[in-house]
């Protein structure tokens, strides 16, 4: 149904859409992930913690750890996509 | 139109057209499941119109398929290599599904299907589950190194599988989050404008052309999401193709 799909030569087909545009969008789009990665990562650590805390009883010491644990994590994300977004 | 000005989620409220219900789930028709099929059978028109008797010198709708599509085989060459050209025509339909469902979310009176988390929750997890079983495919019970990291000393270890843990259970929840929480937010933005434009005539004059123009702006958020969603999912099987 798709002849095109998955079989142009790389080499034989000219790379339409222009550097600029493209270079634009990967830069909003780096930019839109940027604050949304830090805070589901620290969402993610308090609310694994609260739940183990809930099944341990052991009042809020894991979550306290999963708060801290989840800002590393989120921060650890950002790093790594800028450094993936730089090379 | 005058209910969706008063409350601007009124948008987002759906409602059983044909009740259904299948062993105590309820699979009603709704509005957002018409429009599913409005985006299939749109995608399925655009792409038998763009492949129907293709031409040396093609026609507008098929040079418009054939850079979008060439643009995402790129995309895809960056991010996963060779190997995930076998992944290309998923990558393709996930494009369009989010980018038809987007825009033809902003027509008057339709719905944003992606507005619901439900719905984007799903893509995101068939994502990260395909992410999985791709590197399981490629690495065996080695791709489950990625908890830790090499170079990582072994006293860090222990303190690195969790937060490993969390950074990859982030991924699916920021995918699913950021297109439904764009999706919804622009909506809500351009009625509660035009919601308070209908207060005194300087607001009539001040707001209807600032809601057109974010209308306009809705438009390019509809591109740039898709685009988002499709090379995060890129980004995320390439590295359990690489692995590292």
């Amino acid at each position: 149904m798709l002849p095109f799909v998955g079989f142009y030569p790389r080499d034989c087909s000219e790379n339409l859409v222009s550097s600029g545009t493209t270079e634009l969008t990967k830069g909003l789009a780096f930019a839109t992930r940027l604050g949304l990665e830090l805070v589901v990562a620290v969402v993610i650590g308090s609310g694994l913690g609260y739940g183990i805390d809930q099944w341990l009883g052991s009042g809020p010491w894991v979550m306290i750890v999963g708060v801290f644990l989840g800002g590393i994590a989120g921060m650890l994300n950002v790093y790594r996509m800028a450094t993936r977004n730089g090379s | 139109m005058a209910r969706e000005l008063e409350n601007p989620l009124h948008h987002f409220e759906l409602h059983p057209i044909v009740p259904l219900n299948l062993f105590g789930a309820d699979v009603s028709i709704n509005k957002a499941v018409i429009l599913m099929w409005c985006v299939c059978g749109v995608m399925m028109g655009l792409f038998y119109l763009a492949s129907r008797g293709q031409r040396i010198i093609p026609t507008r709708i098929q040079s418009a398929v054939e850079m979008a599509v060439e643009f995402l085989r790129d995309m895809v060459l960056d991010t996963m290599g060779e190997k995930g050209l076998k992944l290309l025509p998923f990558m393709i339909t996930l494009f369009f599904f989010i980018l038809l469902s987007n825009l033809l979310g902003l027509i008057p009176s339709s719905y944003t299907v992606t507005s619901q988390v439900a719905v984007t929750a799903l893509f995101a997890i068939t994502v990260y589950v395909i992410s999985i079983f791709v590197g399981l495919y490629y690495h065996g019970f080695h791709y489950f190194s990625i908890f830790s990291p090499p170079g990582t000393p072994r006293w860090l270890v222990p303190a690195m599988v969790p937060i490993e843990i969390i950074s990859q259970l982030a991924r699916p929840f920021t995918l699913a989050l950021r297109l439904f929480i764009n999706m919804t937010v622009g909506h809500m933005m351009i009625s509660v404008f035009l919601g308070l434009a209908m207060w005194s005539f300087f607001g009539l004059v001040l707001l209807v052309p600032l809601s057109a123009a974010l209308y306009g702006l809705e438009v390019f958020i509809a591109c740039i999401q898709a685009y988002i969603f499709t090379i995060l999912a890129c980004v995320y099987i390439g590295e359990a193709i690489r692995l590292h």
